[in-house]
């Protein structure tokens, strides 16, 4: 059997394919990548796109989640300052109560709780980075005005909300009037202005119901408070659950994108053994002719 | 009776011999490396006495062969065929391997942002900046399927050109067959074994570049025909494939003898180029292009039923071209809320702090609102990159594995047809060891023949 040993085709090829090897774990070492191309590994690479738009997904939610958060945080300052101030809304009327208050005294009372409702409107007209938080969706004006001698609610009945999760909302705004109004008829302003009113003249009645009137208030506003901070709970546990299922994402992404180096190292090793031994054969099997024993 | 004369045309006759041999030998030596060339063997036969009582009249060189095994050469023909084919898909794949990319640095991170900049929309909906960066992300969205398309698009020319040259080499190549045919018909010459390599090689080109079949004539000449069974080469005679620009794009369809031949070849470079050109290229078009709508028509419901800052209804937030095809390449922002951010219908209501269109575009990252509800937009797009990369893997396994068949019947070919150095060197030595008994032979006989002078002379 005649055997033919071509230099070109069968040497350089396996010198080829050897340099091949060489250069890829080169190339994986030097990017620390294990594909350089969707052809390498097409189910990988396909895989780590969905795992990077998870990842992707994840951090959205975590920086909606971080704003939501301060947001709410801010809400929730707002909302026990109101609390504190309803309290002391209690305390300047009690001090009123009876007949043995001094008219000066009444006085008092009556310009401690304008300035506290002074106070409490400013609250209710808290604004975060341009948005007001107590009127609903309507972010652009003050939820509480006094429009000709009216205290007016401009916002409405809607909330302003954000996905913390997939599946997981939170308000980021709230209906003031559901706070300062509830189901009675007329709003916290009106009754604290009613209520300085009735301390000022003395009217026991006007005070008894204008206190009543408070204390609702301020259980309104405890109930809001609660709700927040069940929702800035549920932040927080999305916000855990994020970033442990961020953990995952990356690990699986690595798993999928990045090169094994200690891996790659010795297959480097092994490649640039394999190339050295494939020019060593070409270079011996070339030496070898029957023209050199001939002279 | 034969005499001392006819010995020396016996001795002369060997030396002719020896001497041929080694002409043959060194003809082997000198196109060791020449495609095509099978090694050449001199035939030599013994020239028988005339009459009883001689011993022979010598040597004759009956002829020069080449060395051929055309059912191996045929098999080679055809398997070069598919790998050129292979070979032509995969540099073709390649290219579409680096435009898509790898994670995180293509479209799949382009529309991650875009997402990401409606999240943060819905998160501080009348803040300008957020407004901005939501039109900026979804213009760089829009130019990125542009720019991928036209990368496609460029792809597709550069295969067409390449079609055109390939077309021009077989028909030149069909040409030179049909030349070489007609002369081999006419005999050939003492150099019809040299044509007949020479065509070899230019067969092997042609099925190279379109798979085609070669047929044996029996009278010398071949013909070559298309997989589809369209001649190219009968006998002495070449049909050209033309080539017309077709619309819409002018890329060029195939025709042999009127007959359109561009969906038959399915072998060679061509037949490569062809299915990449008119078969892989445009289905990842296509997957691009419903990617691109489906998304933009997506948003655009979702935006058309919101309000802006100002509380007006929304319009489209993307313009939209007729039809699916070419949408990626078309696809653009509403140029007035490009100009005016305000008008992005953000709310679900007139109220300019409501976000629920902000948050429902955002929540498309998760919806499969691409291919009728088969697949979100990552989704889709990691399905056309493993397309894409499931098409390099199988062109470069088709490809290795024909390269090895070819290999090894170029081997087996070789092990017939290929000049072997080794060979060639015991062959000289013979044919020189030959031609010096021949010599010393001619000599004693001169010899002899001078001691019969010198006895005639005495």
């Amino acid at each position: 059997m005649r055997i033919i040993y071509d230099v070109l085709r069968d040497g350089l090829s396996a010198v080829e394919t050897a340099h091949a090897q060489l250069a890829r774990a080169q190339q994986q070492l030097s990017s620390g990548k294990r594909v350089s191309g969707a052809g390498d590994d097409p189910l990988a690479v396909q895989n780590a796109i969905g795992e990077r738009a998870s990842i992707g997904a994840i951090d959205a939610y975590t920086k909606t989640n971080e704003a939501a958060s301060a947001q709410l945080a801010l809400a929730d300052h707002v909302l026990n300052g109101i609390s504190d101030k309803l309290t002391s809304v209690q305390v300047a009327a009690l001090s009123a109560r009876g007949d043995h208050v001094q008219d000066s005294a009444r006085s008092a009372a009556a310009e401690r709780i304008r300035s506290l409702r002074d106070a409490v409107l400013a609250d209710f007209n808290t604004r975060y980075r341009g948005t007001y938080l107590f009127g609903g969706t309507r972010v652009d004006q003050a939820p509480y005005a006094n429009v000709g001698g009216v205290w007016t609610y401009q916002g409405n009945s809607d909330v302003v909300r954000v996905d913390v999760d997939r599946g997981r909302q939170v308000s980021i705004t709230f209906d003031g009037r559901q706070i300062a109004q509830g189901s009675d008829p007329t709003d916290l302003f009106t009754v604290l202005d009613e209520l300085a009113a009735a301390v000022e003249t003395g009217d026991s009645d006007g005070i008894e119901a204008g206190m009543a009137a408070v204390e609702r208030a301020f259980a309104r506003t405890q109930r809001a408070i609660g709700a927040l901070g069940a929702d800035e709970q549920s932040i927080d546990e999305a916000t855990f659950r994020l970033a442990s299922m961020k953990r995952a994402a990356e690990t699986r992404r690595a798993s999928l994108e990045d090169a094994d180096l200690v891996e790659a190292a010795t297959r480097m090793s092994q490649a640039d053994t394999a190339y050295r031994a494939a020019l060593a054969a070409v270079s011996t099997a070339e030496r070898q002719s029957l023209l050199d024993y001939l002279r | 009776m034969a005499g001392l004369f006819d010995s020396l045309s016996i001795a002369q006759s060997g030396l002719t011999a020896a001497r041929i041999g080694l002409d043959v030998t060194g003809q082997n030596i000198a196109n060791v490396n020449t495609p095509g060339y099978a090694r050449r063997v001199v035939s030599q036969a013994e020239r028988h006495p005339l009459e009883p009582g001689e011993a022979g009249r010598g040597v004759e060189v009956v002829e020069i062969r080449a060395l051929r095994d055309v059912y191996i050469e045929g098999r080679i023909a055809r398997e070069h065929g598919g790998e050129q084919y292979d070979a032509a898909l995969l540099d073709g794949l390649e290219t579409v391997e680096s435009i898509v990319g790898l994670p995180g640095s293509s479209l799949d991170a382009r529309i991650t942002a875009f997402f990401d900049a409606f999240s943060e929309l819905a998160s501080d909906v009348t803040s300008m900046t957020a407004r901005d960066t939501a039109v900026r992300e979804s213009q760089a969205l829009t130019t990125e399927f542009a720019a991928f398309a036209a990368r496609l698009a460029e792809q597709r020319r550069v295969a067409d050109h390449s079609i055109q040259d390939a077309v021009a080499e077989l028909n030149d190549l069909a040409q030179s067959v049909a030349r070489l045919n007609g002369r081999l018909l006419s005999g050939g010459g003492h150099d019809a074994e040299s044509l007949r390599d020479e065509r070899a090689v230019l067969l092997k080109r042609m099925a190279g570049l379109a798979g085609v079949t070669v047929v044996d004539r029996g009278d010398g000449a071949v013909d070559v025909t298309l997989g589809s069974g369209h001649a190219l080469v009968v006998g002495a005679n070449a049909y050209t494939m033309d080539m017309a620009a077709e619309p819409p794009n002018g890329f060029v369809s195939l025709t042999i003898a009127d007959h359109d031949v561009t969906g038959q070849i399915g072998s060679g470079r061509l037949g490569g180029l062809l299915r990449l050109r008119d078969d892989l290229l445009p289905g990842y078009e296509a997957r691009l292009d419903r990617l691109a709508w489906d998304l933009a028509a997506a948003v655009n419901a979702r935006h058309a039923a919101g309000f802006d800052l100002d509380g007006n209804p929304g319009g489209p937030f993307f313009t939209m071209p007729a039809t699916v095809e070419g949408a990626a390449a078309a696809l653009e922002v509403s140029a007035a809320i490009a100009a005016d951010p305000r008008l992005l219908a953000a709310a679900g209501s007139p109220a300019p702090g409501d976000n629920e269109v902000a948050r429902a575009i955002a929540a498309l990252r998760d919806e499969k609102v691409i291919n009728g509800g088969a697949a979100t937009a990552t989704q889709a797009w990691a399905g056309l990159v493993y397309h894409v990369g499931s098409d390099v893997r199988t062109a470069e396994s088709s490809r290795e594995t024909r390269e090895q068949i070819v290999r090894q019947l170029e081997r087996l070919r070789d092990q017939h047809s290929a000049v072997s150095l080794d060979e060639e060197a015991a062959n000289l030595m013979r044919y020189q060891r030959s031609y010096e008994a021949n010599a010393r032979f001619f000599t004693a006989i001169v010899d002899t023949l001078d001691i019969l002078m010198n006895m005639v002379r005495r």
